[in-house]
C-alpha cells in the first residue's frame, strides 16, 4: 500500500495541475473573446461609417464612396483593415485589399454574420458581414480586420500567464509537501516510539498524538498491558502449579529413602527411576513454558547489575569450593530481553561451569549488534565426540550429556526462542568446557 | 543443633522432621509466615529451612524482615520455585543456600550440615577432637584405635554442639536451647547429667566445668 505521504501528495498535485490548466484555459479564452468582441464592435462602427459614406446613386448605378469619410487605414495596401461593399452586381472593395479576392457570403438585409477568413499574406481575418438597405437598395458591407497581431499578443500573454502559473504551481507543491510533512510528523514520532518500544527503552507509546491516531495508540498500549498481564498471570499460575506438584513429588522421592523401601531394592529402583523421570519432565516442561521468548516491549535489563547478583548467588551456592569467577562485561551494557529468560540462560550456563570447574570460571560478555556470552571453566570438559553431538541441532541434550543435562537443554530452548546461536567447545584459556551463545539484536530481527 | 523448619505442607514437614530428628537435630515446625518470623526472632536457631510459598506471609518477606532486624541465622531456602531469577532474588534477600523441590533428604541433610559448619567457621569433613572422630551418619564416636563409642540421641546432639563450638564458654541454658525443641523437656539440670555421661564415654578431659558459667569443650594436651 502506498504511503500516506505519497497518496496525499499525488492527490494534491494532480488537483492543482487540473485547477491551473483550467484556469489558464479559461483566462486565455476570455481574453480572446473579449478582444474579438472589442474588434467586432469597432468593425460594426466602421461598417456603419461606410454605410454612411456611400454616395447616393441611382438604381443600378455603380456605388461610390465619399473617400473623405473613410479611414486612411483602408487605403494602405494589406494594412489588415479591409472592406467590401456589394450591391446587386456592383462590388466595391478597399484599396488595402489590392487585388486579393475576399469571398463574402450573401446575407439578407438586417442580417449580421461574423466569420473567420484567410486574408492576403497569410493574414487571419475576422469578417463582419452586414446586410443593409440604402435608399431601397440592398447593400452588403463586409468589414474585416487582421487578427494575426492580436493573436501574437494573446499567445504572448498565454505564455507569460502559463509561466507564472507554473511557477506558482511549483511553489504551491513545495508548500504542500511541507504541510504534509508537518501534518504527518506525529506519525513519524509514533514510528520512533515504536522502535524504542521494541528496543525496550520505553514501556508504552506516548498518547500525545493527534485525535485521528489516538485510538490506535491507546489500543496498542492496551494490548501491551494485556500481554504483560497475561504473561505475568501465566507465569504465576505455572509457579503455583510447580509448587503444587513438587511438594507431593518430594514426598514420593523421599519415600525411597525409607527403611521399608530400602529393604525392597527392586521397588526402590522403580520408584527412584520413575520419580526421576517425572521430575525431569516436570522441570523441563515448566521451564520451557515459562520462557517469554521474544522480549516484551519495555523490557530492559542492566547486565552488569544482574550478573553481579547472579555471581553472588553462585558464590554462595559453591561456597565450599574456592572458585575464582572472572568476568568482563562492557560497562553500561543494557540488554533488551526478558530478565527472567536472561537470568535463566546465564544462571544455567554459569551453574554448569561452577559445578565442573576445578577452581576457575570465566564469563565474557561482548556487545556488538546483538550480544554474545562466552562461559569457560577449567573442569574436565567434554569429549570431542560428545561436543559434536551437542552442537548438532535438534539433539535432545538432556539425553546426551550426563551431568550437563537439564541446564543445557533449557539453555538451548532459550537460545532457540531468541533465534540465537549456541556453540560448545574446549576452552583455550582454562582447558575445560566452553559455551558460546550469541543472541541477535531484538527488534532488528523483525 | 536446633533447626526451624518452615513448611506449610504438613505431611512433608512431618516426614522431614522425622528424618532430621533421626540425624540428631532438634526441630521446630512452623507452617505459616507470621509464626515463622516470630519464632526465628525469639529462638536461637542454628539453621532455618524456609519454604517460600507460605500462608500468612511470603517466605522472602520473612527472610527480609529477619535480616533487617539483624537476625543472622543461616537460612536455606527450600522451594518449588527454582528459576534462576528466583534463586538470585532469594540470595539477594539474604539466603545462605537454596534447595529446589523435589529433593532427597540426604541432600537436604548434607546442605544443612555444611551450612551449619560454615556458619560456625568450621571446615568441612568429619567433626573431630584430638584423636576422636564424630561419625554423624551413625551418630557415634570413633576412637583412634577404631573403637566405636555408641551415643544416645541427646548425647550425640550435645557432643556435636560442643565440637562445633570449641573453646567457648557454653551456658547450660544455651546448651538446652540448642539441643531441645521448643516444646521439649527443658530442665537445664538434665544437661549436667548428659555432660557427665559424655565425660564417662569419651574421657573427662574434653569438657571443663566453669562454675556458675557453664562448660568449655577443648582438646586435652
Amino acid at each position: 500500500m502506498r504511503s500516506l505521504q505519497t497518496r496525499l501528495s499525488t492527490g494534491l498535485i494532480v488537483s492543482l495541475i487540473i485547477l491551473f490548466s483550467l484556469q489558464w484555459l479559461i483566462v486565455s479564452r476570455s481574453i480572446r473573446s473579449l478582444t474579438e468582441g472589442y474588434i467586432e464592435s469597432r468593425l460594426r462602427h466602421d461598417s456603419e461609417g461606410l454605410l454612411a459614406a456611400i454616395n447616393p446613386a441611382k438604381e443600378n448605378a455603380p456605388l461610390t464612396l465619399n473617400q473623405g469619410r473613410v479611414d486612411l487605414i483602408y487605403n494602405r495596401p494589406f494594412s489588415g483593415h479591409y472592406y467590401l461593399i456589394r450591391s446587386d452586381d456592383h462590388l466595391l472593395s478597399s484599396r488595402s485589399l489590392w487585388d486579393y479576392d475576399l469571398p463574402i457570403p450573401d446575407v439578407s438585409v438586417g442580417e449580421t454574420r461574423r466569420l473567420y477568413s484567410p486574408g492576403p499574406g497569410g493574414q487571419n481575418l475576422l469578417l463582419l458581414v452586414n446586410g443593409f438597405n440604402k435608399q431601397d437598395r440592398p447593400v452588403i458591407i463586409a468589414v474585416a480586420e487582421d487578427l494575426s497581431e492580436i493573436e501574437v499578443d494573446i499567445r504572448h500573454f498565454q505564455l507569460i500567464y502559463g509561466a507564472v502559473s507554473l511557477a506558482i504551481l511549483v511553489v504551491l507543491i513545495i508548500i504542500q509537501r511541507l504541510i504534509i510533512g508537518v501534518g504527518l510528523a506525529p506519525l513519524k514520532k509514533v514510528r520512533g516510539d515504536i522502535t524504542s518500544l521494541e528496543k525496550g527503552e520505553i514501556h508504552h507509546l506516548r498518547e500525545e498524538v493527534p485525535g485521528e491516531i489516538r485510538p490506535l495508540i491507546r489500543e496498542i498500549n492496551h494490548l501491551l498491558e494485556t500481554m504483560t498481564e497475561r504473561m505475568q498471570r501465566s507465569r504465576k499460575a505455572l509457579g503455583n502449579l510447580a509448587h503444587a506438584l513438587k511438594t507431593p513429588l518430594t514426598l514420593l522421592t523421599q519415600l525411597s529413602d525409607r527403611e521399608e523401601i530400602r529393604n525392597c531394592p527392586e521397588i526402590r529402583h522403580h520408584l527412584i527411576e520413575h520419580t526421576g523421570t517425572l521430575r525431569n519432565l516436570l522441570e523441563r516442561e515448566l521451564r520451557r513454558a515459562r520462557l517469554a521468548g521474544t522480549p516484551r516491549p519495555g523490557q530492559q535489563i542492566v547486565l552488569e547489575t544482574e550478573i553481579r547478583y547472579l555471581l553472588d548467588a553462585l558464590k554462595k551456592i559453591y561456597k565450599d569450593k574456592a572458585l575464582e569467577i572472572r568476568y568482563s562485561i562492557p560497562p553500561g551494557g543494557i540488554l533488551s530481553g526478558d530478565r527472567e529468560d536472561m537470568l535463566e540462560l546465564l544462571g544455567n550456563l554459569l551453574d554448569n561451569a561452577c559445578k565442573w570447574a576445578r577452581g576457575k570460571v570465566s564469563l565474557t560478555v561482548e556487545k556488538d549488534n546483538g550480544i554474545s556470552f562466552c562461559i569457560e571453566d577449567d573442569g574436565p570438559g567434554c569429549p570431542d565426540d560428545e561436543l559434536t553431538r551437542l552442537s548438532q541441532r535438534g539433539v535432545r541434550i538432556d539425553e546426551s550429556a550426563a551431568g550437563h543435562g537439564l541446564g543445557l537443554a533449557i539453555v538451548r530452548d532459550i537460545v532457540d526462542q531468541y533465534s540465537g546461536e549456541i556453540a560448545f567447545g574446549r576452552s583455550e584459556d582454562l582447558g575445560g568446557f566452553k559455551v558460546s551463545v550469541r543472541l541477535p539484536a531484538q527488534g532488528a530481527s523483525r | 543443633m536446633r533447626l526451624l523448619l518452615v513448611e506449610d505442607d504438613t505431611e512433608l514437614s512431618r516426614q522431614l522432621k522425622d528424618d532430621l530428628v533421626k540425624s540428631g537435630f532438634a526441630v521446630d515446625i512452623v507452617d505459616n509466615g507470621i509464626d515463622a518470623e516470630f519464632m526465628g526472632d525469639e529462638e536461637p536457631y542454628d539453621a532455618v529451612i524456609l519454604d517460600l510459598g507460605l500462608p500468612g506471609r511470603p517466605g522472602l518477606e520473612v527472610l527480609k524482615n529477619w535480616r533487617s532486624k539483624g537476625n543472622k541465622a543461616p537460612v536455606i531456602i527450600l522451594t518449588a520455585r527454582d528459576a534462576w531469577f528466583e534463586k538470585v532474588e532469594g540470595f539477594k534477600t539474604g539466603a545462605d543456600d537454596y534447595l529446589a523441590k523435589p529433593f532427597h533428604t540426604g541432600e537436604l541433610l548434607a546442605r544443612v550440615n555444611a551450612l551449619i559448619r560454615r556458619s560456625k567457621d568450621q571446615a568441612g569433613g568429619p567433626l573431630s577432637a584430638g584423636n576422636l572422630i564424630l561419625d554423624e551418619d551413625r551418630q557415634c564416636v570413633i576412637t583412634e584405635d577404631q573403637r566405636t563409642i555408641e551415643l544416645t540421641g541427646i548425647e550425640f546432639r550435645l557432643l556435636r554442639y560442643l565440637l562445633l563450638h570449641p573453646g567457648i564458654v557454653l551456658s547450660k541454658t544455651r546448651l538446652t536451647e540448642h539441643v531441645y525443641e521448643f516444646d521439649g523437656d527443658k530442665d537445664s539440670n538434665v544437661i549436667e547429667v548428659y555432660i557427665n555421661r559424655l565425660r564417662q564415654k569419651i574421657g573427662k578431659d574434653f569438657i571443663e566445668t566453669r562454675r556458675g558459667q557453664g562448660y568449655i569443650f577443648k582438646v586435652p594436651e
